[in-house]
């Protein structure tokens, strides 16, 4: 009888359940830590009057920090013999406990955090307004930045998501390092050949003759003003484009990573 | 069947593990692996079970490559480490989890094994001592009807009544479509139960028999009195010596594991006797 080896939908729902099993209540627990660090938070601002920023600030920097962290600990049994041995031999197929935890650390991350802040902000919201009378900001998925912010944390989290399977020991630490290295190094690189092509005629350290914008990975332009519709989808579009192949390339070494992971 | 051909395995390029190992393991055996600390025991088993790759030579298994780590071979084998990891649940929540994966998960032998045991399916895994957490793995593994197991020092950890319905449950579980594989350094603990005998030293097998066959070559004689003449090797024990000489009268005599192995390290004619008589991965 000849099986599917490569994948199968039933395999691929017992490994989500397993692992959903394994760390519910490690993940509940944080998901219940912030939701407290958040509710205070906004309470606190609102009483001292200071702008949060909820939606334009506060939630993408959340959502990226934590969600590549999480991102960097998707494999940490690789870090462990124990684990490691346990997570290998499970019988499923790499491509399987690839996606579980690939899923888990995107769909389910955004789902849950999503959920905490929305019932956070709700909860900041009632108890400011019906015992403080006073107007609270409320979460809002909807907003442009927001979605900026998941595109942004997708692209990333499948550098984070590489460096779990790749690097045994403080994966994101070593992640962030490598990706400050490769960004020091193209600079360095681009810069010497800058000065090798048109050698006096640029000035190569002023970022103006690159004609960069602060705002262009997230649509807006450095006066912080918002693009036209139009302008904002054809940004974002070509975003996609230009992050989407080294993120799937990123996603496939990943996958291909573990397949030969020994132990 | 099992099938290794000139396989070679180094963790550091200079100092190889395996090189050119060439074995074949036969089912409806318990194979005892023997061999000294760092002769590559557990690393043998792992390169079975698909946890670590071979740098040259071919491993198959039933028909698989363990390399390749597919559901259908990772469902067909279990191999329980001297170490090993359990996540926090209760026993019957993990076993209803995690028994969709061995399609051939026969529960109603676990609970058998659990309850010679004396363990309760409602314990949690982390109020359980290392040797309970290692009945349950153990009694998960033989319920699996898996093809081949792999137990590294699989009484480590267990207390005497214990090991006493270890073996029980082992040579009961035992039938011609499976290979049990088991590595150990308490040879006395699993003496009546592991036959035939393989040994590793310094990357190579250098015996593969079986205890008859051995008995055919070598035998294994009590003495009072300090022995004398031509023997193969002699040991001290509480009331005199064991002593090991070629078995030219082709009587069988019992032979005791750990004085076979104590033999071989410290006599190699031992072995190129006991090839003489028993080629590599026959019968």
């Amino acid at each position: 009888m000849v099986r599917d080896n490569l994948y199968s939908f039933r395999r691929l729902l017992s490994t989500l359940r397993q692992d959903l099993s394994t760390n519910i209540w490690k993940v509940l627990l944080a998901a219940e830590a912030l939701w407290g660090v958040l509710v205070i938070s906004l309470l606190y601002f609102n009483a001292a009057n200071r702008n949060f920023n909820l939606n334009d600030k506060f939630f993408p920097f959340v959502l990226v920090i934590i969600g590549l962290f999480i991102a960097s600990i998707s494999f940490g049994e690789l870090n462990d013999k124990k684990r490691g041995h346990f997570f290998l031999i499970l019988p499923a197929s790499s491509l399987e406990k690839f996606l579980s935890r690939f899923l888990f650390s995107t769909i389910g991350y955004l789902f849950l955090i999503s959920f905490v802040f929305y019932t956070a902000s709700l909860c900041a919201y009632g108890i400011d307004f019906y015992l403080l009378d006073k107007n609270q900001i409320l979460f809002n998925i909807a907003d442009s930045s927001i979605i900026s912010a998941i595109l942004v944390f997708l692209i990333l989290h499948s550098l984070f998501f590489f460096g779990a399977v790749y690097f045994r020991k403080l994966a994101f630490l070593k992640m962030i390092l490598a990706i400050s290295g490769l960004i020091f190094f193209a600079g360095a690189i681009g810069i010497i050949e800058m000065k090798i092509i048109l050698w006096e005629h640029v000035d190569v350290f002023a970022l103006k003759n690159f004609g960069l914008k602060k705002g262009w990975m997230i649509g807006r332009s450095s006066n912080q003003t918002m693009l036209s519709d139009l302008e904002s989808f054809k940004n974002i579009s070509l975003i996609i484009i230009k992050s989407g192949i080294p993120t799937i390339l990123f996603i496939l070494l990943s996958y291909l990573r573990l397949k030969e992971t020994e132990l | 069947m099992i099938s290794i051909n000139n396989l070679s395995f180094f963790y550091q390029k200079k100092e190889p593990l395996f090189e050119s190992l060439d074995i074949e393991l036969k089912p409806g055996n318990i194979y005892g692996l023997l061999g000294k600390n760092g002769a590559g025991k557990t690393t043998l088993m792992k390169l079975m079970s698909g946890l670590l790759f071979p740098k040259s030579g071919s491993i198959d298994i039933f028909g698989h490559l363990p390399q390749e780590r597919n559901p259908d071979f990772l469902s067909d084998i279990f191999f329980l480490p001297e170490e090993f990891f359990l996540p926090d649940l209760k026993i019957k929540n993990f076993v209803s989890l995690y028994r969709r994966n061995y399609p051939k998960f026969y529960l109603e032998k676990f609970n058998m094994y659990l309850n010679s045991f004396k363990l309760s399916q409602k314990s949690r895994f982390d109020n359980l001592s290392f040797g309970e957490k290692k009945k349950v793995i153990f009694s998960f593994g033989l319920a699996s009807n898996c093809k081949l197991l792999l137990l590294d020092e699989p009484t480590n950890g267990l207390d005497i009544p214990s090991k006493t319905i270890f073996r029980k449950i082992l040579a009961s579980s035992l039938d011609e479509k499976r290979i049990i594989i088991v590595s150990t350094h308490v040879v006395r603990d699993l003496q009546n139960l592991i036959d035939p005998i393989v040994m590793i030293d310094k990357g190579k097998i250098i015996v593969n028999s079986e205890l008859f066959d051995i008995s055919k070559m070598i035998s294994m004689e009590h003495q009072y009195t300090e022995p004398k003449g031509s023997l193969l090797y002699s040991e001290k024990v509480m009331d005199g010596y064991t002593v090991v000489t070629e078995n030219k009268n082709k009587t069988e005599s019992k032979i005791d594991i750990e004085i076979l192995f104590n033999a071989i390290q410290s006599n190699k004619k031992i072995v190129s006797l006991l090839n003489s008589g028993v080629s590599h991965g026959s019968r």
